[in-house]
């Protein structure tokens, strides 16, 4: 039985005492929804160790109290009801749950109550597997990254192109899910600078774990220097003869699936990740880091790096020219 | 290799399982021809004894179990390092196994060792001689052995489903990305699904009509009741699984687009499905209760505390279970209004839950606890189900649902109520009728070390989970970053997961040890039991009781101990017809015409299908005509003659 009692005692020093918690994404929130919601699951712990706590105790000391062993008899009469008993534990669990309805309920509808007129808006259009976002107030475009400026509320519009994804960047707040034929929406707030991972939290196929984006959320005035950047165009940039060869075959193979202009008018490239600013990024194919070793393992063979990816294999390329591919690709930078 | 409307690819791993199978097929025949089984084979498969199928859906149910667990094991490999990349099990083959392990988990698993332990002690339990239909019976089980085949071959196939055993639209009618695979899902689950319904239908029949006399709706053991409640929701929430899955088959086979396409709507299958779905985690975890319940009073050596409170919250779960599907459906986005009703109605079922907990703390208290194998599984149940039902309470709470939903905090909770209530209740039954199964009692000592293992295994799996959910880690993931800072949380799993896995061997190894040690005396009442189960030979006959017992009492055997001779009174009324089905072959046939059928539906040859569907029609027929030829019927005089002549 100490062993019992030992292995609770730890499980509960686990889930409640270890200082390993504090660094978890969900429980190290850094917007307002992420806070409200790591609120509710603070008190929804607490009120679920008072439940834990009664039952192990009485399990502990039952247990060992009345087991089997020589010279115990147990009493006569053997109590199988209680009515008094019974009622306690009939109604503090109701109790318990309403002290966790109310505040849930509350949120919920708060949210739900939320004033958007003023706030910033987002379309975000997740596919097998990557993510695409839209800024129409900005008219501008970007895949992969998300970014948003510091303390502002953003409401994000939720399509899916082909199955149901999900929207979740832990620290930000829960997910909502991407429904094929349905539009969802969402607000989040960013309230700390900083770079943020996004998953997709709806099982989509092969490629689900690796259905990655960041959210880099700036000052107001990075992020308004930031549009300012997507919004030229980065086609003059000088090009020296290797890049310009890669641009070359960029445009034979790529190029129809692909943006490299970071507007919403412009009507190159629909199917694909825009890359107009593939040389800033941190992640290639949503999850490696943007090296050029990594970018041509990449194009080389996509299926093999990301199961499942819609990007084909280029044709008859050589050496040389996924060289000149990643070398181009890298200037197409803000 | 083209094999009907699909190619066959013999990769590395598809070799291993065709090898894996022939040696196991052919294992299995020189076996039986050695140990000169065959017979005995041949009696087994065509049997009515409601024992005997109980055994026959354990033991399939074991094997699709290590099949499972197998994959369990390829997962957790798959996990126990970051950007790991183990064997072909990433992509689209981690999917696969991922699906199977689930849908077998559910379906063929849990299911099969509920309704086997429930086919061996109900009719004992309430003084029946058999089910209510022992030929529907017989058949559910083979209807239930082929759906898992078939999800078993689908593997070897072409291709195993691959879409998470919820199977959800879109992705799942997408034949670029799963083949056949959710075709095989889908018939396999619908045909071992119309068994279970049929399975219902029997003990629903039966524990209303053919209890002993003289017991009333408050004098049915626990586990009776539980299993008449779970039979209720069985009736009322599989047809919903079966009309979802009709649907689903026509979206993927013959191109319709009711959960699929333009005008299709993909939420409606998840309401189809969770509208089923959570009913039937209650339906696979009540007959535990029902379990937890004898197990807990026989070895406190007292009486269930607050019987008619553990019915009522039995019931009260039942209803609430139909009522809170949308909890599964919080980030799909049907309103703050819809979110917020069904949370509550989610909450409450801890309730009911919460005072069935405390009414087996009370039933400790005072008693007399004896540490046999099948208590420990009971006594691991109580803390382990109250964490998974705290982690339910905490997502029943919205916002914060919105982060726990479809991360490793859900796999940890759901694995806490499936593994931590059900699998610990089958196991706590196996050891506890096994003498009622078998005629012999298995080794307390090994069955120690495996309780023991298994249950530290356990939460060495599942306990990390928590932790990694909510740092972030998706379910149904084959791998994560170096940089996710997830490696610890999953090692620790995995090493659980191996050690859940030697408990098993340990489990297959005191069956095979205690059967051949096996004393063959005393094991009608080892427990000294207190319901009527404990007072019929062990293992129990299929001819039994020519007078019916008289139940006195809600523990019938404990109420005689107590103020009688210890053995049950039994009616003086003679029966003209009593009825005993003789053994058949026909449920195993009519069986193989479903699987004619399901065939044909998943590689699309209609000729195979309609002959499937004649075949099936025609032995239907077979039965009906050849009816009267396939009952024996006694009176109490020539039964009472018949077991004499079988116990000489």
């Amino acid at each position: 039985m100490k062993k019992i009692v030992g292995i609770w005692g730890s499980c509960l020093l686990f889930l409640s005492g270890c200082s390993a918690i504090n660094s978890l994404d969900v429980l190290n929130p850094a917007g307002s929804q992420a806070e409200e919601q790591y609120s509710l699951i603070k008190l929804s712990i607490y009120i679920m160790l008072i439940v834990m706590v009664t039952v192990v105790v009485l399990f502990v000391r039952f247990v060992y109290k009345y087991r089997a062993r020589p010279g115990y008899t147990p009493e006569k009469h053997q109590e199988n009801r209680n009515k008094k008993l019974e009622l306690t534990w009939t109604i503090l669990p109701f109790v318990l749950l309403l002290i966790l309805a109310v505040p849930m309920v509350k949120s919920v509808f708060g949210e739900e109550k939320q004033d958007n007129r003023g706030a910033m808006k987002v379309k975000v259009t997740a596919s097998e597997y990557w993510w695409k976002f839209e800024y129409p107030g900005e008219g501008i475009v970007t895949s992969q990254e998300l970014h948003l400026p510091k303390g502002k509320r953003v409401v994000i519009e939720l399509h899916s192109m082909d199955v149901i994804h999900s929207f979740w960047v832990p620290q930000l707040g829960g997910k909502q899910d991407l429904i094929p034929g349905r539009t969802n929406k969402m607000a989040i707030t960013p309230e700390k600078v900083g770079t943020y991972q996004g998953k997709c939290g709806e099982f989509c196929g092969a490629g689900h774990s690796f259905m990655r984006f960041l959210v880099k959320v700036d000052s107001q005035k990075d992020y308004e220097q930031w549009v300012n950047q997507m919004k030229k165009d980065n086609t003059s940039s000088k090009l020296n003869s290797q890049e310009s060869d890669g641009r070359k075959v960029f445009e034979a193979n790529c190029l129809s699936c692909h943006a490299t202009s970071g507007l919403t008018s412009s009507n190159q490239g629909k199917e694909g990740p825009n890359l107009s600013d593939f040389g800033d990024r941190e992640r290639v194919a949503g999850f490696l880091p943007n090296t050029e070793k990594n970018v041509q393992k990449w194009l080389k063979d996509p299926a093999k790096v990301k199961p499942g990816t819609e990007m084909p294999k280029a044709k008859g390329l050589s050496n040389k020219d996924y060289t000149a591919l990643s070398a181009y690709l890298k200037t197409l930078k803000k | 290799m083209p094999f009907f409307n699909t190619q066959l690819k013999f990769a590395s791993d598809i070799i291993a399982a065709n090898i894996s199978i022939l040696v196991i097929l052919v294992a299995a025949v020189i076996y039986i021809s050695l140990a000169k089984k065959w017979k005995m084979t041949w009696m087994l498969v065509r049997t009515m004894d409601h024992r005997k199928i109980g055994i026959l859906y354990i033991a399939w149910g074991f094997v699709f179990f290590l099949r499972a667990g197998l994959d369990a094991m390829l997962m957790r490999t798959q996990l126990a390092f970051p950007d790991f990349k183990f064997w072909v099990f990433q992509g689209d083959k981690y999917d696969q196994v991922m699906t199977t392990h689930g849908t077998l988990m559910i379906f063929f698993v849990a299911m099969p060792f509920l309704i086997g332990l429930m086919n061996i002690a109900v009719p004992l339990q309430i003084g029946a001689r058999d089910l209510a239909f022992p030929f529907f019976n017989s058949l559910s089980m083979w209807l239930f052995v082929i759906g898992g085949l078939l999800i078993n071959m689908s593997f070897v196939l072409g291709g195993a489903p691959s879409t998470g055993w919820t199977s959800y639209v879109p992705l799942a009618v997408d034949k670029d990305i799963v083949g056949n695979g959710t075709a095989f899902y889908d018939m396999g689950v619908q045909v071992s699904g119309i068994g279970t319904i049929m399975t219902s239908i029997n003990m629903i029949t039966t524990i209303l009509k053919h209890r002993a006399p003289g017991m009333g709706f408050m004098k049915i053991p626990l586990f009776t009741w539980s299993v008449l409640i779970t039979s209720i929701l069985i009736l009322f929430a599989f047809p919903v699984l079966s009309a979802a899955l009709l649907i689903l088959l026509f979206d993927n086979q013959f191109g319709t687009h009711i959960f699929s396409g333009e005008n299709g709507n993909p939420v409606l299958w998840q309401h189809l499905f969770w509208a089923f779905g959570h009913p039937e985690v209650y339906i696979v975890i009540l007959p535990a209760f029902g379990i937890f319940s004898q197990v807990i009073s026989t070895f406190a050596s007292k009486r269930i505390f607050g019987y008619s409170s553990m019915v009522l919250s039995m019931l009260v779960i039942g209803f609430l279970s139909f009522m809170v599907w949308i909890h599964h459906m919080f980030t799909v986005g049907l309103g703050a209004f819809a979110n917020v009703v069904f949370a509550i109605t989610s909450m409450l079922i801890a309730v009911p839950t919460g005072i069935k907990i405390f009414n087996w703390l009370f039933t400790i208290r005072g008693g007399s606890v004896r540490f046999t194998t099948a208590m420990l599984y009971a006594l691991a149940f109580i803390p382990s189900f109250v964490i998974g039902g705290v982690t339910g309470v905490m997502q029943a709470v919205v916002p914060a649902d919105y982060q726990y939903h479809d991360s490793y905090f859900v796999v940890a909770h759901l694995h806490y109520v499936m593994v931590g209530g059900t699998v610990l209740g089958a196991f706590s039954g196996f050891y506890f009728w096994w003498p009622k199964m078998f005629g012999y009692i298995l080794n307390d000592k090994i069955g120690k070390w495996q309780a023991w293992t298994f249950i530290i295994g356990f939460h060495m799996t599942f306990l990390p989970m928590h932790l990694s959910g909510l740092q972030g880690m998706p379910r149904r993931t084959f791998t994560y970053l170096p940089e996710d800072g997830l490696f610890e949380f999953n090692f620790i799993s995995t090493m659980g997961a191996y050690l859940m896995a030697v408990s098993v061997l340990l489990f297959l190894w005191n069956v095979f040890y205690s059967y051949r040690k096996k004393p063959r005396h005393g094991v009608a009442d080892p427990w000294d039991g207190r319901t009527m189960e404990w007072a019929v030979s062990s293992p129990s006959s299929h001819l039994r009781w020519p007078y019916l017992p008289v139940v006195r009492d809600l523990e019938n055997l404990w109420y005689e101990k107590d103020h009688g001779d210890g053995t049950l009174q039994f009616s003086q009324k003679a029966e003209k017809r009593i009825v005993v089905e003789k053994p058949t072959i026909i449920p195993l046939l009519l069986s193989g015409g479903f699987f004619t059928i399901s065939f044909g539906l998943i590689f699309e040859v209609p000729l195979i299908t309609i002959a499937g569907f004649i075949g099936t029609l025609l032995l239907m027929a077979w039965r009906s005509i050849t009816y009267e030829q396939s009952i024996e019927l006694y009176t109490s005089e020539q039964l009472e003659e018949a077991i004499r002549r079988e116990e000489a």
